[in-house]
């Protein structure tokens, strides 16, 4: 192949694993035509990337520096007499090592190893562990033991949630092994890694039932008198059907003889060791996160049960939180083990922001420092999270009448939803045929169509709509709708198998398998799959353009919506590409005559927001002021999209600092909102605000935080649980305050901003930035530059390079830096930003010229004085008309220059 | 040793004689972490490269304070200079010794790649070497994620390019090593 040809791979690489398996054997064919050294190479790479092999799929399954710590926890003290004894026992009844064929090698623990095998007799797979007792050392003899022991146990626990062993036996080198049913799957600590990294398909509430059936495994094995004392995600295992398996019972204890179990209870386990850490010589110390306080205190004697129950509470705490309990950067398990024990982990509640009330409910009795206060017993933690997934009270939680019919509508609100979603599908699909029917006709003129004709058209419609609905239909039908228990994947399920076969199954019908299909990838959009989303817009743009030509409506309607798709993605290449997208629909309606169009009133505003979003506002106004204009005439003051249009003028001017032009225009359209909505209108927060912090800007300051306050109140009441919108509402607050340069008032406000946005909306919503922005200054002005400094460098590091807000970020930790006289860093983040001159964002570049100033200051300082009246005449230079940013650095940079210049000419007075 | 604030901050501002410095500098931590590593236990221990770029990296930002902004910059360095200390120690091990899975011990949990063979690093190093000729980012992508542990979004950052991108790169190279090193 040549160079170029390798290059391409990738790309068709890319191109094919999107495919379903039967176009990808079309799109190979259709390459093997063209260039048949490429398709043969791609076809060996698609079966590489089906087969696997040694490169693993995840590329790292630890966290850092404590992942290599091995496995478990006590070290067992015994005398090696006998253990030799009992070696040569099982040695004496083995039927014979050869009885296994063991092959590729299935897992690696710090204890031994686990491998494929095959059973010669009954001519079965199985799994086979041995133990690497040959590296000698102090606890070798401690693993063996560990080993023999959790063979034994684990033999004896007969429950689905527990591997089955088959044999124990010593092989021709006097090893010890056991072979056990092989279970094929995923330990739950890949899961969740998974799941934190984005993979959707491990839903919060396929991990809860997860977590469900390990404690009702435990609930057995304690009905056995066996505690567990290791449970963590690494040692629960998901098997291919669904499965759930409790693994490595190494240092599982036996606590009561008299039980069923039989294992001879604590032969060689003489003691336990009082400090878990203490004798660290050749002793395996585990992850500690997953222990509770009592066992990390040593308290070995008082263990019971409900130290396993904690360790599911732990687990289900790295569930809901994203991060194990205790968990910091850069700890030693020594580190975490004083934590466990001394103090409680940060508060569920706070960390996991937008988890279910029972959940956090259920980890916190679960996780309860005092053993009293958790759940008696693994049954009662069970049957908690069993209510919570059916949706009944959770013990844990609230009980009550009222909390019983708070689920009842809870219960049927998602069927609501679901109900709702199908209605809309289905009203959508009819009204498209009613916009086909009129554009037909208006395309085919006024000419009456031939009477015979109009009715065939009719009846060829009728049976396409019906074909439609039946889709539908059976798509609902087929996806179990109002049986399916796992009730947040129904929705991307059904859109799923939908999305598979409406190409096939509509391909003699290609608008409504468009329109079907522009549905469906609104709705993947809605969802945030933005590239399922991507794929079905693309469709239906195709089928509609070439059905209907590249200028009609319902074509331009996709070519909107894959605009619109863009600007959600959101990166500065994205709205690029909405920008061309917008573009192109323009043109289309300018080419068809429909500019008036409502279809093309939404354009425009988009387009708008688009180059707002790009800081290109002058742009944007190009824009925004005919849209609203077309909206106004076309459609009437009180329609909706022209409440939208105008609003966004009204912003837009206010971003442009033409407040004069802003406050009219966003008191008229808060006026008309409040009209066609009404006081409780989820907008009206928003426009309150807006209107608000136009007058902020003309000097009416009281009147601006009465409307805050007002925003803030109704925010409250129609969202009593919190909302985007309310924060930003609570941010307009804010700003207010820190502009007074009130910091010592601001502060407490910005500190409820940022919880309740970390609770509402998460920290990685793009709104969330700005409020811990805001935190950083209110921390600034109150002198607590420390506070600000962390806070700023969380917010940089979250911040992706492409958010247009970054450089005023760093243009604020550069003032935090100068306020902890750090003036190397500072000097280093202005020259950074400097970069900025050449960004199209107004923004960034309006930064750059403040950064310039910031560095002449501290050329100065240095002495450097020359170079700093370079700067600042280079800084003093822009033209403050082009860009409302510069002039206040160009301003400030004058008094600057002056000064530099009574510097320069103070030597040669002398 | 000379001012390492210096040697960073000069190298993130591109200066490539600091960049070299800062790369030798990491070279010897991470080189000397390995070894006590090695050396300090026969029976128990483990190098598990991912943890102990983690450590030199959260050495070097301990020893020099510098914020945590840059750290996918600096771990990306300590993801090539890792690749290259493992590999000179794999070279070293496979020539004249006996029985290498004794000497070097287990392996990191869920990793089948054995870090422990001297061979299978070497094959892994040359393979990489190889597909980055052609596919350069998706080669970076390997190293990055599995010499340095960077999360998919780390990785993202680290070569401006978008999650959905490192995914695929990552599969791609995945099946493309795959199959190297199982035709060998």
């Amino acid at each position: 192949m040549s160079e170029e040809q390798e290059l391409d791979l990738f790309n068709h690489f890319a191109r094919a694993v999107e495919l379903e398996p039967r176009e990808r054997v079309t799109y190979l064919q259709d390459l093997e035509q063209r260039s048949p050294e490429v398709a043969r190479e791609l076809a060996a790479l698609l079966a590489s990337d089906q087969a696997g092999g040694r490169v693993p799929t995840r590329p790292d399954s630890s966290s850092g520096p404590l992942a290599e710590l091995p496995q478990s926890l006590f070290s067992e003290h015994l005398e090696p007499g006998i253990l030799e004894r009992e070696l040569n026992e099982i040695a004496a009844t083995t039927t014979g090592f050869e009885r296994y064929r063991s092959s590729n090698e299935l897992g690696h623990g710090a204890m031994g190893e686990v491998h494929l095998a095959r059973d010669l007799v009954l001519h079965r797979d199985l799994a086979i562990k041995t133990i690497r007792s040959s590296t000698a050392g102090p606890d070798s003899t401690a693993r063996l033991a560990r080993f023999l022991r959790e063979a034994r146990i684990t033999a004896r626990l007969a429950h689905p949630g527990i591997v089955p062993v088959y044999d124990l036996g010593v092989d021709e080198h006097g090893e010890a092994y056991y072979t056990m049913q092989l279970v094929k799957g995923r330990e739950v600590a890949s899961l969740l890694l998974a799941r934190r990294n984005g993979d959707e398909t491990w839903s919060q509430a396929r991990l809860v039932s997860v977590l469900q059936r390990v404690c009702e495994t435990m609930a057995y094995a304690h009905s056995r008198g066996v505690l567990h004392r290791d449970l963590k995600p690494s040692n629960v295992m998901v098997g291919e059907f669904g499965e759930v398996y409790v693994m490595d019972w190494g240092i599982a204890r036996v606590t009561d003889s008299d039980t069923n179990v039989g294992v001879e209870p604590e032969r060689w386990t003489a003691e336990d060791i009082p400090d878990p850490l203490l004798t660290r010589e050749g002793v395996v110390v585990g992850t500690p996160y997953f222990m509770s306080p009592e066992q990390a205190r040593g308290e070995v004697e008082s263990l019971d049960q409900r130290t396993d129950i904690y360790a599911v509470g732990a687990m289900l705490y790295e569930l809901l939180a994203g991060k194990r309990p205790y968990q910091r950067q850069g700890d030693s398990s020594r580190e975490v083990l004083a934590r466990i024990a001394l103090g409680s982990p940060e508060p569920i509640a706070r960390v996991a922001t937008g988890a279910a009330s029972e959940l956090v409910a259920i980890c916190e009795r679960a996780m309860a420092r005092d053993p009293e206060d958790r759940y008696a017993d693994m049954n009662a933690l069970a049957a908690d999270l069993r209510a919570y997934q059916e949706d009944r009270v959770v013990r844990a939680h609230q009980t009550g009448p009222v909390a019983e019919f708070v689920k009842w509508t809870r219960r049927n609100r998602a069927v609501a939803v679901l109900a709702a979603l199908m209605l809309i599908t289905l009203l959508g699909a009819i009204t498209a045929f009613a916009l086909i029917q009129n554009a037909h006709a208006r395309r085919e003129g006024d000419l009456a169509l031939d009477a015979k004709l109009e009715a065939e058209e009719a009846v060829r419609q009728q049976i396409s709509a019906d074909r439609g609905l039946g889709f539908l239909e059976d798509l609902f039908e087929a996806g179990n709708v109002w049986r399916s228990k796992d009730r947040d994947l129904t929705v991307k399920d059904l859109l799923d198998q939908g999305s598979a076969r409406v190409v096939d199954e509509f391909r003699d019908d290609p608008l409504i398998s468009a329109r079907l299909q522009l549905t469906m990838g609104r709705t993947y959009r809605s969802q945030g799959d933005y590239p399922s989303a991507g794929r079905l817009l693309d469709r239906a743009y195709e089928l509609r353009r070439s059905a209907l030509g590249e200028v009609h409506l319902l074509t331009l309607e996709v070519l909107n919506e894959r605009g619109l798709l863009a600007k959600f993605r959101g990166s500065l290449d994205d709205l690029a590409r909405a920008e061309e997208l917008y573009l192109e629909a323009l043109a289309g309606h300018a080419r068809a005559g429909t500019e008036g169009h409502r279809e093309a009133i939404n354009v425009m505003t988009n387009l708008a927001v688009v180059y707002m979003l790009r800081g290109d506002n002058a742009q944007a106004l190009q824009y925004q002021l005919p849209a609203f204009e077309a909206a106004e005439q076309q459609l009437g003051p009180l329609d909706n999209k022209t409440l939208t249009a105008m609003n966004n003028l009204g912003n837009l001017y206010c971003v442009m600092q033409r407040y004069a032009e802003a406050e009219p225009i966003l008191r008229e359209s808060l006026n008309r909102l409040l009209e066609v909505e009404g006081r409780l209108s989820p907008r009206a927060p928003a426009a309150l605000s807006n209107l608000g912090r136009t007058l902020l800007n003309l000097d009416a300051e009281e009147e601006a935080l009465g409307l805050f306050e007002e925003a803030i109140d109704i925010g409250r009441e129609i969202w009593p649980e919190g909302s985007a919108s309310l924060c930003q509402s609570m941010r307009a607050r804010v700003r207010l305050y820190l502009q007074r340069g009130d910091a010592a008032r601001a502060l407490p406000m910005c500190k409820e901003l940022v919880e309740e946005a970390r609770r509402v909306i998460g920290e990685e919503h793009r709104y969330f930035g700005a409020y811990q922005y805001y935190l950083a200054e209110a921390y600034l002005g109150t002198n607590q530059a420390h506070e600000a400094r962390r806070e700023l460098i969380e917010l940089i590091a979250r911040t992706a390079p492409t958010d247009r807000n970054l450089p005023e970020f760093r243009y604020q930790l550069g003032r935090v830096e100068e306020a902890l006289e750090n003036w190397h860093a500072a000097d280093s983040i202005w020259t950074k930003l400097l970069d900025g001159d050449e960004s199209p964002s107004d923004l960034a570049r309006g930064v750059a010229n403040q950064a310039r100033l910031h560095l002449a200051r501290s050329r100065i300082r240095a002495g450097a004085v020359r170079e700093a009246l370079d700067l600042a005449q280079e800084c003093a230079s822009k033209d403050p008309a082009t860009l409302e940013r510069y002039a206040s650095s160009v301003s400030e940079a004058r008094t600057t220059l002056e000064a530099i210049q009574g510097q320069l000419l103070e030597p040669q007075r002398q | 040793m000379e001012q390492p604030k210096r040697t960073l901050e000069q190298s993130l501002a591109g200066d490539a004689h600091a960049r070299h410095a800062l790369l030798d500098s990491l070279y010897e931590s991470l080189h000397r972490l390995a070894e006590g590593r090695m050396t300090r236990e026969r029976a128990d221990h483990t190098l598990q490269p991912t943890a102990l770029v983690h450590e030199a990296y959260l050495r070097l930002m301990d020893q020099e304070e510098l914020e945590g902004y840059e750290r996918t910059h600096i771990l990306g360095l300590a993801a090539m200079t890792m690749r290259r200390v493992l590999v000179d120690h794999a070279r070293q091990k496979s020539t004249g010794k006996r029985d290498r899975r004794r000497e070097v011990g287990s392996v990191a949990e869920g990793d089948l790649v054995r870090w422990d063979d001297p061979a299978e690093i070497l094959d892994l190093d040359a393979a990489l070497s190889e597909l980055a000729r052609t596919q350069e980012r998706q080669a970076r992508v390997v190293e990055l994620r599995f010499f340095a542990g960077l999360s998919l979004e780390e990785t993202a950052e680290a070569l401006g390019v978008s999650r959905d991108t490192v995914k695929l790169d990552w599969r791609f190279a995945r099946a493309w090593l795959n199959r190297k090193l199982a035709t060998e």
